[in-house]
């Protein structure tokens, strides 16, 4: 944002309301983990019961 | 997971254009079912068919990952629910920094977080089935934990 500030002061900007960015449709859920090393574990399980098309999985970089 | 009969890609920066076009492709064509990737593809890919997303890890940024990247989780979630079709995400916390960071983005853009329990398999299956199976026509459906027309707990 400042960048563009800086490259065109005085162009219109379009922002979105914090309240408008998420997204309806998508379930958001979270699943509790009682700790790191039990998450790969959970993952299995999870793609054992669960018949999902295509999905994603992000990971942080190691 | 390959053991487990999962057809698994694994995408990260280290690839470069024309093996990542590949992977890309047998993802979007149905050949894997599994894309596990880094914040590479956290916006910009669209893939219509994506109907989960995982957070394993919660997006941080910052020095040390000190801090929660609402934005981030918010093209990651994206992937998912292309196009008025609907998404489930699940993201994984597991400590209270962990859970600090995710209900840090909740609260940004005021998301109920519908909690699964690792022990209550029947409910998480549940919950997920639910979403996927519903169509298009829903769309404007929105999970609550608040909503008293839905079970606040499991």
């Amino acid at each position: 944002m400042r960048y563009a500030d800086k490259f065109a002061p005085k162009a219109l900007k379009m922002t979105l309301a914090a309240g408008e960015q998420t997204v309806k449709g998508i379930s958001q859920m979270y699943m509790d983990c009682p700790g790191e090393q039990d998450k790969y574990d959970i993952l299995c399980k999870l793609y054992g019961l669960m018949t999902v098309g295509s999905s994603v999985i992000f990971v942080k970089v190691s | 997971m390959e053991a487990d009969g999962h057809r698994v890609t694994a995408l990260h920066g280290a690839f470069e254009g024309a093996e990542r076009d590949a992977l890309l492709e047998d993802f979007r064509s149905g050949k894997t079912k599994v894309l596990i990737t880094t914040n590479v593809l956290a916006r910009g890919i669209d893939v219509s068919t994506v109907s989960m997303v995982i957070n394993y890890d919660i997006p941080m940024k910052g020095k040390g990952d000190s801090e929660p990247d609402p934005e981030t989780y918010l093209h990651r979630i994206g992937r998912t629910g292309r196009f008025g079709r609907i998404g489930v995400s699940i993201s994984f916390v597991y400590d209270k920094k962990s859970f600090q960071a995710l209900s840090d983005i909740a609260n940004q853009y005021g998301i109920d977080l519908v909690q699964l329990k690792p022990d209550d398999w029947d409910e998480a299956e549940k919950r997920v089935q639910a979403v996927i199976k519903s169509n298009r026509a829903q769309a404007a459906f929105v999970p609550s934990a608040t909503d008293p027309r839905q079970p606040a707990e499991a």
